[in-house]
């Protein structure tokens, strides 16, 4: 099985199964641009610190017998996985800055499966949360000015009667 | 959060349930511009989001937020949501929609105020084809004592009525009886009849009564006819006091000519159509209808309500359905505009037979002075209602007719003679516009036949929210 290099952004160099990379689209598009022939030089991932980068791989590496994903954006298996398995679940037991780092890597990876865990993670964790619940989870500075404050009250009226 | 650009932001309400985005639209700027945003609610709505989440209170311990999918839901074929729809008007349909799917999951539903909330919005999205109507079966088991108001009895029988017409099952009969108690929603034909009949007797004994008027030196004696009194009131009621401030809540139960106001015989005539719908739908194919000379009833889904009901949104107050047919559907324009087909029943002993009519074609007179009308065709003489002159022709299986009568736009009734061409029968037609076309009892003396007329053109293709129901029913 080959093997290829990926440069990460603080310029560390990660060996990975070419199986397992190409999990994601964005490294199995420019593999097969190059003619697949990478041993010898590292391809470098911007946008990725190592730690993200060893996070991601861990993930495509538990994955990568996984079927591809249906090139069909809004086709029904996606749909049908709203829940995230066991593993993906313990996986995402990160601090929030890796999640969203991971939710950031994935989407510039092209890793679509990656990338919907995540922000079904994110998800469970608003739901059933007020606005202000959301604030403290996040730490999110609330810049509406009293005045549209007020507006999002009036707006809102027709939902809490 | 904040640091993640707008599309991921809204990959993230791809899997966020309505309260949810009702939550983050008001955390912080940046959310709320991300968030709040016509595409985000038309997504929610189309990818079913909602018919796969779980409540809370009925999640067990360890399960998953979502219900697992058995199938594919087609996506509301007639949501309303585009780019012109302000965010605030997207969201109460996102919300409306939500609280379509978790209404039979609901385990208080049974209780008044949930009652009370069903009609604020169930209205709008049944008229507009939500396909979580199906769900209706299995969430409406109501009783007398949970409604307390008579508009909120309308909106249900509204609902109820859809839904009968969209079912082609057998033994659709006992499943309407599941759906609902004969004291909120008779359907069974005996039921009907009687109501009729009940309705007929109390107009004949009024009509008995001779009138006697002096005119010059003379004393006149004159009968009235049931059909030309304005026993149904001006106008069909418009507020929720109004509404629910008459004892109208048991349409049914009526004794006398002020019993049988607009709105009553309204909810009568949507309840016959109900009953019709089943007992001509039934185990029926639409291909036997059409083998049989029939011109199917149109389903519930196929009916564009939305096209000439002048629709609240969801969450406005619940009485401004109760009647909004009435101004589009009482103009010349759209009386007269294309063809009406329907079906006259007779009663047999033990069930309901059928008729079909077709090529029925309308004429509104608005200039005509003849009958006696004042200006514009308005005739001051039938008390002090106004109403329009109307003609009209078309065929059934004794021969080609013509209509001639009067309409009341104000509170939807027409009365009309019908008279065949080449025999000599006379038949009274007492009809409401209701939002599912005109509905009535016709007849000769005692008898008392239903009629009801719709649109040709009420035929759409409904597949499409056809195929959601059925896959819903698995959920």
């Amino acid at each position: 099985m080959s093997t290829i290099k990926l440069l990460s952004s603080d310029n560390a160099e990660l060996a990975v199964d070419k199986e397992v990379a190409e999990r994601s689209i964005l490294i199995k598009n420019m593999l097969e641009d190059v003619g697949g022939d990478m041993s010898d030089q590292a391809i470098p991932i911007p946008n990725v610190n190592e730690a993200v980068l060893r996070k991601v791989i861990e993930w495509c590496e538990h994955h990568k017998s996984d079927p591809p994903p249906p090139a069909d954006e809004d086709s029904d298996s996606r749909k049908k996985s709203t829940d995230i398995e066991e593993w993906d679940q313990k996986f995402m037991q990160v601090d929030q800055e890796m999640l969203f780092e991971i939710i950031l890597a994935a989407n510039y990876l092209d890793i679509k499966p990656l990338l919907d865990v995540g922000c079904k993670t994110v998800a469970n964790m608003i739901k059933g949360k007020s606005p202000e619940e959301i604030r403290k989870t996040f730490n999110i500075q609330n810049d509406f000015t009293p005045e549209e404050e007020d507006q999002i009250r009036r707006e809102n009226e027709w939902a809490e009667e | 959060m904040e640091s993640l650009p707008i599309e991921l932001l809204r990959r993230i309400a791809f899997y966020s349930p309505y309260p949810s985005l009702h939550s983050l639209v008001c955390v912080s700027r940046k959310l709320r511009r991300a968030f709040h945003d016509w595409l985000v609610y038309k997504q929610i709505i189309d990818n079913h989001l909602h018919g796969y989440f779980r409540l809370e209170d009925e999640k067990q311990e360890g399960e998953p937020d979502f219900l697992p999918s058995t199938g594919r839901i087609a996506v509301w074929a007639r949501n309303p949501i585009d780019s012109n729809t302000p965010p605030e008007l997207c969201a109460k349909y996102a919300f409306a929609d939500y609280r379509c799917f978790i209404l039979k999951r609901n385990p208080f539903f049974e209780k008044e105020d949930l009652i009370e909330d069903f009609a604020w919005w169930a209205g709008p999205m049944v008229a507009r084809g939500h396909p979580a109507t199906q769900l209706l079966e299995r969430a409406l088991k109501v009783s007398q004592e949970d409604i307390g108001s008579p508009t909120v009895n309308y909106i249900i029988t509204f609902c109820l009525t859809s839904y009968l017409l969209s079912h082609t099952k057998n033994k659709i009969y006992e499943r309407a009886h599941l759906i609902a108690p004969a004291d909120v929603y008779s359907v069974h034909w005996k039921v009907i009849h009687e109501q009729w009949g009940t309705i007929r007797e109390i107009l004949n004994s009024k009509a008995s009564h001779v009138e006697v008027k002096q005119v010059g030196n003379t004393r006149r004696a004159s009968m009235k006819k049931w059909r030309e009194m304005a026993f149904e009131g001006t106008r069909l009621p418009t507020n929720r006091a109004e509404i629910d401030g008459t004892d109208m809540l048991v349409p049914w139960r009526m004794r006398t000519v002020r019993d049988c106001t607009a709105f009553s015989m309204h909810e009568l005539c949507m309840r016959s159509v109900g009953m019709m719908g089943q007992e001509y739908r039934g185990d029926v194919k639409k291909v036997t209808w059409r083998a049989m000379g029939y011109t199917p009833a149109p389903s519930g889904y196929e009916i564009p309500f939305e096209k000439f009901m002048k629709l609240p949104e969801p969450f406005a107050e619940p009485a401004e359905f109760v009647g909004c047919h009435l101004e589009k559907m009482m103009t010349k324009e759209f009386i007269e505009q294309g063809r009406w087909v329907g079906i006259y029943s007779y009663w047999r002993p033990n069930s309901l037979s059928g008729m079909s009519m077709t090529k029925v074609k309308f004429r509104v007179i608005l200039n005509g002075n003849a009958g006696g009308g004042g200006q514009n065709g308005v005739d001051e003489g039938h008390g002090s209602v106004e109403t329009i002159r109307v003609t009209g022709c078309g065929e059934d299986g004794a021969g080609s007719f013509v209509l001639h009568g009067r309409m009341s736009p104000n509170t939807g009734k027409m009365f009309l003679v019908k008279a065949y061409s080449d025999h000599d029968v006379f038949w009274d037609w007492l009809l409401f516009m209701t939002p599912f076309g005109l509905v009535g009892s016709c007849g000769a003396r005692a008898h008392s036949e239903l009629v009801w007329l719709w649109k040709e053109d009420w035929y759409t293709d409904a597949q499409v929210n056809m195929l959601g129901g059925k896959l819903l029913n698995t959920l």
